[in-house]
């Protein structure tokens, strides 16, 4: 018992020094970065301004801390300037060093050269990075993703859009934010053969996605949609994108769904798209045993701009269901003007 | 004939309870080490998944609206300020909830000038019980801003009233005297983005004694000068960075802080909301919400999300430490009895056959066993039962474990996120790992045990009313 104590306490003493070890050891690679960086950012300057420089010699580990130096310069750098960047790194071969460390078993090394190509617009790493956009790896994969999209968008789209379809642990926030990137002229041919082409299962993922891809008509891919006998969710997805008013007779048919949640966004819908003699069905929706069609209703009565606020004031007094008269009593206050939004 | 369990000699009891005293540190100390493992091993994947995260990251809209729900009790002095800077953070859509459980001080009269509230006539629906609304209100000046004012309940009631006048399919339940980072959401929201199965996520709670707060924010790290705060931030490094980080990869995590928690809403109103009988309400909501998955068979996550993100404000008094331990042990007890069915059963995994086992054996009867042990060893070794020798080598053992836990959880923090920069803090760290194992920890089991003693004969026990430290209200409380 004494000897088990006593390896505890001498485990705890090497403990003690190796945090002590690591902090310094941490706090020289910090100084060393802040160095490097004080010696590299000024190059950089003189690289994004077209101005004559010499770069330092580079020795090598330091080309890992460079390269991140150098992502971190180019985050808000465009167009000539960042070409002239791109050219920088190529002649400092950070290129090869990058497609070198996607080789080593070292996952932030792994990610670090991934963005790195991509900044860099490696057509050589193409090939690598179609590879790890398949990697299990949700964080990996998506940054090869955004990689490819930087190197060549016509291309990664297609890919990114696979990804989003078949890949749940893609987050669809990651990849909206990667296609809002992605000129519209290039992702609104992309999305339409993708919308095309979608099953069910894929459809709700790529149907959110339609207002960042800025698509002209999409009533040719969502009215097959709209129809009762499909899944909820791709109905859901359908609604959420439905602002084309061919879509108003689909939409009042899915009104009285089964489904709570397609009832609402039908509700919804149809104060984007409604006329006037919606104004009764919404009203009637007011008294669903569901809040949040209830609460949608009295949105798109507000929307619609066949009824004026005085109108619906009024029909307060009148609603015989008090839920109902209490829901549009909620909504006429939400929407009140003058409360900032 | 008789040969019962009396026969049996003295010397030969003292032995066997020696023998079980030592396997049971044994135990307690193996789990704790392996957990300790399975936490490093999860952060430093952690730490290289999210090395990058600090290039720029744009908000797209796409992100999942959250409501922030935030209880308030006799919170007069400081709500204002903590409502301001949850307006402040850093998240595309979100809404705040202050629940005034009614306040016997001017908590609701303070918001109302400070926000300039009106009434509002919300269509309340009730999805999950709660006692009864006076009143909702609105802000004129932040339409995001809503307070519920209803009668007096108690934490989990006001929480259950929160969500359902909440908007949004995620709420956050957050302590008002939480001090959040500006990306608290952003960070905390990340599993649920991952992984579609996650219905609830808790950070890591840090002390924020000591610490230099502007504008609602923590502006710089620092040290208290309270020992006992001193002693709490290893407990709570302790705590988080392998009591939780190593369950999560097991997707075992039992405890998600009241003080900052993310849930799916419809997964905790499915499960009847918050329960009003049980002082530990947050527990009791993960460990139930286990239960229900797991014997039902859904797939679904709990996720610890290591990064610190939420600051506290830790006690500085014996008597309001005291009170915080009695009631958290006391939440334990009731956590895991409510969701006994749990324990062993063929469909509950990791969960109710590793994590739930092991908070029974060394978390709800760790104090008992520990004061019985260093009581006997005290009070036998006077007596003479037992020998100088055994005594120094059994405290030997047991203080030697107590400080390689300490110690290790301060190499996680050394290897994450290093919150505490300069030398001298480390190295007061360091002081603080070694002496709380020298009557802080013993005392910290002495309040536990008695936490446990009135859950056994039902003491009531309601919102725990805690004494802040000035430094923090002061400036919390500037405009």
């Amino acid at each position: 018992m004494l000897y088990s104590g006593s390896v505890v306490f001498a485990l705890t003493i090497v403990l003690l020094v190796a945090i002590a070890v690591l902090r310094y050891t941490i706090d020289r690679r910090e100084r060393l970065e802040h160095d490097l960086a004080e010696r590299w950012y000024p190059v950089f300057f003189h690289a994004v301004e077209g101005l004559p420089f010499e770069a330092p010699r580079i020795y090598g580990r330091d080309r890992e801390i460079i390269m991140l130096a150098w992502i971190q310069f180019t985050e808000s750098i465009r167009g000539e300037s960042r070409r002239r960047l791109r050219q920088l790194a190529l002649d400092l071969q950070l290129e090869s060093t990058a497609r070198k460390l996607l080789t080593r078993r070292n996952v932030r090394l792994e990610q670090l050269a991934v963005v790195a190509l991509g900044r860099m617009q490696s057509v050589a790493a193409w090939d690598q990075l179609v590879a790890l956009a398949a990697n299990p790896r949700p964080v990996l994969s998506l940054l090869a993703a955004r990689s490819l999209l930087q190197i060549n968008p016509a291309h990664a789209v297609p890919i990114l859009l696979d990804g989003l379809i078949r890949r749940e642990d893609w987050p669809l926030v990651k990849v909206a934010a990667m296609l809002g990137e992605v000129p519209p002229e290039v992702l609104s041919p992309a999305m339409m053969i993708a919308l095309h082409a979608v099953t069910p299962q894929g459809a709700p993922r790529l149907l959110s996605l339609l207002e960042t891809a800025h698509l002209g008509d999409t009533w040719p891919i969502v009215a097959p949609l709209l129809r009762a006998d499909q899944p909820t969710e791709v109905i859901v997805a359908a609604l959420k994108a439905c602002s084309d008013p061919r879509a108003v007779d689909p939409v009042r048919s899915l009104a009285t769904h089964p489904q709570w949640i397609v009832r609402a966004q039908a509700a919804a819908a149809l104060g984007r798209i409604g006329a006037a003699e919606d104004r009764l069905r919404l009203q009637a929706m007011l008294g669903d045993p569901e809040w949040w069609v209830r609460y949608r209703a009295g949105m798109a009565l507000v929307q619609l701009p066949f009824v004026s606020r005085r109108q619906l004031t009024d029909l307060c007094t009148q609603l015989g269901d008090r839920f109902a008269a209490d829901m549009l009593r909620q909504v006429l206050a939400e929407t009140a003007p003058g409360v900032e939004a | 004939m008789n040969t019962g369990l009396w026969m049996i000699p003295a010397n030969e009891w003292l032995a066997s309870l020696e023998w079980f005293f030592l396997s049971y540190f044994i135990l307690l100390n193996g789990g704790y080490i392996a957990l300790n493992l399975l936490s490093l091993v999860s952060l430093k994947r952690y730490i290289d998944r999210h090395s990058l995260d600090h290039l720029a990251q744009a908000h797209t809209g796409f992100d999942p609206p959250i409501s922030l729900l935030v209880p308030a009790y006799n919170e007069e002095a400081t709500i204002a300020a903590s409502v301001r800077s949850l307006l402040q953070l850093d998240y595309p859509e979100f809404e705040i909830v202050v629940i005034n459980d009614g306040s016997k001080d001017g908590t609701l009269a303070e918001l109302s000038r400070e926000f300039a509230l009106q009434p509002y006539p919300e269509a309340y629906r009730r999805r999950v019980p709660c006692r009864e609304i006076r009143a909702i209100y609105r802000s004129t000046r932040h339409a995001n801003l809503r307070v519920i004012d209803k009668a007096n309940g108690g934490k989990a009631d006001a929480l259950n009233a929160g969500i359902n006048a909440s908007r949004y399919p995620l709420f956050c339940a957050v302590d008002a005297d939480s001090i959040l980072q500006r990306d608290s959401l952003s960070k905390v929201v990340q599993p649920f983005l991952e992984d579609p199965r996650t219905i609830a996520t808790g950070g890591t709670i840090r002390i924020a004694n000591g610490c230099q707060i502007s504008g609602g924010f923590l502006a710089e790290v620092g040290l208290p000068k309270n020992l006992l705060a001193r002693f709490q931030i290893i407990e709570y490094l302790r705590a988080f960075l392998f009591g939780r980080l190593g369950w999560s990869p097991l997707n075992a995590v039992l405890i998600v802080s009241g003080a900052f928690g993310l849930f799916r809403k419809s997964e905790v109103v499915d499960a009847g909301g918050y329960r009003t009988d049980t002082v530990g309400e947050d527990m009791e909501l993960i460990v139930r919400l286990h239960r229900i998955n797991r014997l039902r068979g859904t797939p679904y996550r709990i996720t610890y999300v290591p990064d610190p993100i939420c600051w506290t404000e830790a006690p500085e008094t014996l008597k309001v430490l005291r009170s915080q331990r009695t009631r958290w042990q006391r939440g334990l007890a009731e956590s895991l009895t409510m969701n006994w069915r749990l324990l062993f059963h063929p469909r509950s995994g990791p969960v109710g056959w590793l994590a739930f086992p092991f908070f029974i054996l060394f978390e709800l009867l760790g104090p008992i066993v520990e004061v019985f042990g260093y009581v006997l060893m005290i009070v036998g070794t006077i007596l003479g039962m037992f020998s100088w020798q055994a005594f120094q080598t059994f405290m030997f053992v047991a203080l030697t474990f107590g400080m390689l836990l300490s110690v290790t959880a301060l190499l996680l923090e050394e290897m994450s996120f290093r919150l505490y920069p300069k030398q001298g803090q480390l190295a007061w760290l360091f002081l603080v790992a070694i002496a709380e194992n020298f009557g802080y920890r013993q005392l910290v089991a002495l309040w536990r045990l008695q936490g446990m003693l009135r859950w056994m004969v039902g003491a009531t026990q309601h919102w725990g009313e805690m004494t802040r430290a000035d430094t923090l209200r002061s400036d919390r409380t500037r405009p």
